[in-house]
């Protein structure tokens, strides 16, 4: 049941905002094939915030009306944080590492390199680990993190041709991504996908990978109409291949 | 204008300076140990200048059999001047890698200077010979046994000699660029893949100035433009048969990526299971595409690139931490289109050498490998640098004080993260991964070649791991090496002609003593400690211990009969 009402709170989402950015009906099938709808097991406030945050972000990126934006990412960002249960990652592995890490230093109990280096450096690798796991290129193009299918599955959250998308949306938008509001706002996103744990952290993560969806297929639909159609086709071919192969991968 | 030069000689007389300390300084001792393919690469080339011949007894071989890999012929030849100089030993073995290395820095200053960023303040070119000089991707690979880094050597001469060309419109700096495209295409196996394709790329991009060129070549030097055709093109048919065809492919083919362990069994095997079969050639395209995206991955940058600890600790990145992200800035401002038409082919070059850089490790087996992708970290340094004066410029335009602000921040962050890369390399790295370094075989070998004729005989099990004997030595190669045991008389040792590394009173085979029942004789066992059963690992039978550097046993030497010594154990 939660997986058909993930599916068409996704669709009516995604609809709602092909209407109201008034892209093309070619945009919504791109935007409603990706496998992150079909694969990801989203909890229906991951689902909602991620996807509200994502359209925010957007906001923030094109809409002059910007106090407007800002105070509407805010209010969706807080009510985010609060319903993630904003758990911050074990701070018990890290230690552990840390320990490990100062006693291969000669001298350790006494050496001041040992505790400065292996401080909280380790805490931000341990950080910047988690945010490449999440959010890494390979992540969301080509390899995702379902938590129901094999991690050998080289299933991405989108398709790897939407790479092309968000590098083609850079190229043409370098301006607007330059803005400060924007680049704190997504830098905010960041650091939550990054400091707290997997669960916490769902929201912030996928509200990164709807926005670079949306970007994505507003410059694929902006190709001649073949290419376009020819990406569509890639996208149903991708999908058959996974489904066909399911089975297989499904973790048990 | 002379108090210009003068300043700028002096900055890069600092920067080489620099350099020549990271790739010199205790090149012996660091990294710790000797590889296998160190020592092997070593031993041939020993054998290389006593007799002419490789440690199989092959005249001027234009590869090497080696341990069975077929290793590339540039380097070892390149080694046996130092080995001639300095004697077989640790430095000699790791001389040539290391100057060349360094002998990289002027390149890349030139690189810089006189075509990429020729439009733009000296200070940038300086910026980016720094970055190689203090390179964290450069410094490990030069200061230990890796053909990498002689082609990128090689690579750099072709790349600046291409340039040289265009700039000269003379055609012999094309010809001489081609001559360090296939010295760099033999070196190294990436290669073969990587020289070719950059080559291509760079016609492609001034297709026109080189067709230029070469019109007037023809139409003044006909002659010598038929015989240097002539020649390359018997080159080019020379290394397809040996390098392509020939045995120099064998390490190409047992590393290509359909044999990669996760895609045969984690998918192949599972789809060939559920019948599946039809769906491996589109798994295969989507395994590549991941394992290509997993190269513009922050870990591999950042976090544990260099796999200089143990998984799941943290170590050193490929570039230093306060470059990457100029290095993600640079990679954007490549996107964005620009006015300067010289300079937009130049980004068009960049971006695809560092793509080209990728391609042959994503071919290969197992992900992330920072050592197949070393002809890439000069554009990711020249990228980072571009990203550098993106921002400055960037912040310059708003604020002077911020753009200083930012740049001290930078120092400070750059300098923190080359400490910390540092410590990684020279505490950590020898710690927690001194067993893949073959740590223990250079002890077990001095101790046998002092006390070998003691015994009947000598066993060495290749086999060994802290965990297990999960891998498999060539250690034969340790004890003709420290022992410089003379290389014509292994030559002619019974039984080398069926490929039997024994000499002496050494046999190198593997040691089961559950199954060998009882042991006569007066012999000597070098085995790690799962090779033994627990009533030989005592006092009495062990003769001489090495552990690991973390504390781990690596090494007995165990004799079947009683020591009448106290084991000679080496402690931490």
């Amino acid at each position: 049941m939660n997986y058909f009402f993930q599916i068409i709170t996704s669709l009516s989402f995604l609809a709602l905002f092909t209407k109201l950015s008034k892209l093309s009906s070619i945009s919504f099938l791109l935007l409603v094939s990706v496998p992150i709808i079909y694969f990801y097991p989203f909890s229906i406030s991951t689902l909602v915030l991620s996807l509200l945050l994502a359209l925010t972000l957007k906001n923030l990126l094109v809409d002059k009306r910007k106090y407007l934006n800002i105070l509407l990412f805010t209010i969706i960002l807080t009510l985010s944080i609060f319903i993630s249960g904003h758990k911050i990652f074990n701070e018990i592995v890290i230690e552990n590492v840390t320990n490990s890490q100062r006693g291969e230093h000669p001298n350790y109990q006494t050496s001041i390199t040992a505790k400065i280096l292996h401080n909280k450096t380790t805490t931000v690798m341990y950080y910047l680990q988690n945010l490449n796991d999440r959010l890494s290129i390979s992540t969301v193009f080509a390899s995702g993190s379902y938590p129901n299918l094999s991690k050998h599955l080289p299933i991405g959250f989108l398709f790897p041709w939407y790479l092309l998308g968000f590098l083609l949306s850079i190229r043409t938008k370098y301006k607007d991504y330059l803005n400060f509001v924007f680049l704190s706002a997504l830098s905010l996103l960041f650091l939550l996908t990054g400091v707290l744990t997997r669960g916490s952290a769902d929201i912030f993560m996928f509200s990164i990978i709807w926005f670079i969806c949306i970007e994505s297929v507003e410059q694929i639909q902006k190709l001649p109409k073949l290419v376009t159609y020819f990406i569509f086709t890639l996208n149903l071919a991708y999908l058959s291949i996974i489904l066909m192969s399911l089975r297989v991968f499904l973790n048990k | 204008m002379l108090q210009k030069n003068i300043k700028n000689l002096l900055v890069f007389f600092v920067i080489f300076t620099i350099a020549i300390f990271l790739r010199f300084y205790d090149l012996s001792n660091t990294p710790v140990s000797l590889t296998i393919d160190e020592i092997g690469n070593g031993y041939n080339a020993f054998s290389l200048l006593k007799t002419g011949k490789d440690e199989w007894g092959i005249k001027l071989p234009p590869y090497f059999r080696s341990t069975g890999d077929y290793d590339a012929p540039v380097m070892i030849y390149l080694m046996v001047p130092s080995v001639w100089a300095f004697g077989l030993s640790e430095f000699s073995v790791r001389f040539s890698q290391a100057l060349l290395s360094l002998l990289i820095t002027p390149l890349i200053f030139l690189i810089s200077r006189k075509y990429i960023f020729r439009d733009k303040s000296i200070i940038l070119s300086f910026a980016a010979t720094l970055f190689y000089a203090t390179s964290q991707w450069n410094i490990i690979f030069s200061r230990s046994g890796f053909e990498a880094i002689v082609a990128l050597f090689f690579v750099t001469l072709n790349i600046y000699f291409l340039f040289r060309s265009i700039e000269k419109k003379n055609p012999l700096n094309f010809y001489l660029a081609l001559v360090f495209a296939y010295i760099a295409t033999i070196a190294y196996s990436s290669n073969k893949i990587f020289t070719p394709l950059v080559n291509l790329l760079f016609f492609i991009i001034n297709w026109q100035s080189i067709v230029e060129i070469f019109k007037t070549e023809i139409s003044s030097k006909k002659w010598r433009f038929i015989l240097l055709s002539v020649i390359f093109l018997v080159l080019a048919v020379v290394f397809a048969k040996l390098w392509i065809f020939g045995p120099g492919a064998v390490r190409a083919k047992m590393v290509f990526f359909t044999g990669d362990f996760e895609f045969k069994r984690a998918l192949l095997e599972k789809l060939d299971e559920a019948g599946l079969n039809i769906l491996g050639l589109p798994m295969l395209i989507f395994f590549w595409i991941k394992r290509f995206l997993e190269y513009f991955s922050l870990n591999f940058y950042v976090i544990d690139g260099l796999g200089l600890t143990i998984p799941g600790h943290p170590g050193s990145g490929v570039l230093n931490m306060a470059l990457y992200p100029l290095f993600l800035i640079g990679l954007i401002s490549l996107l964005i289109p620009g006015k300067n038409k010289h300079f937009e082919r130049i980004k068009i070059f960049l971006l695809g050498w560092l793509i080209i850089g990728f391609l042959p490790a994503t071919l290969a087996n197992n992900p992330q490998h920072a050592l197949r992708t070393l002809n890439s970290s000069t554009p990711a340094i020249l990228i980072a640098t571009l990203g550098l004066s993106f921002v400055f410029d960037f912040l310059n335009k708003k604020s002077r004080k911020v753009a200083l602000i930012f740049l001290g921040a930078f120092i400070l962050f750059f300098c923190l993260d080359f400490v910390r890369f540092i410590d990684y390399y020279t505490v950590h790295y020898p710690y927690e991964l001194s067993e893949t370094r073959h740590y223990g075989w250079k002890e077990m070998a001095i101790y046998a070649r002092d006390h070998h004729s003691e015994y009947d005989n000598v066993y060495v099990d290749p086999r060994f791991g802290s965990e297990g004997r999960t891998n498999y030595g060539v250690p034969y190669s340790y004890f003709q090496f420290y022992s410089q045991y003379d290389p014509h008389t292994f030559h002619i040792f019974p039984g080398r002609d069926k490929f039997i590394s024994d000499f002496e009173n050494y046999h190198f085979m593997e040691i089961d003593f559950n199954q060998m029942g009882e042991i006569k004789g007066n012999n000597l066992y070098i085995a790690s400690p799962w090779s033994f059963p627990d009533s030989m690992i005592n006092k009495e039978h062990i003769v001489y211990e090495v552990k690991f550097l973390n504390g781990v046993t690596a090494f007995y030497a165990i004799t079947n009969k009683p020591a009448d010594q106290e084991a000679d154990i080496i402690d931490l």
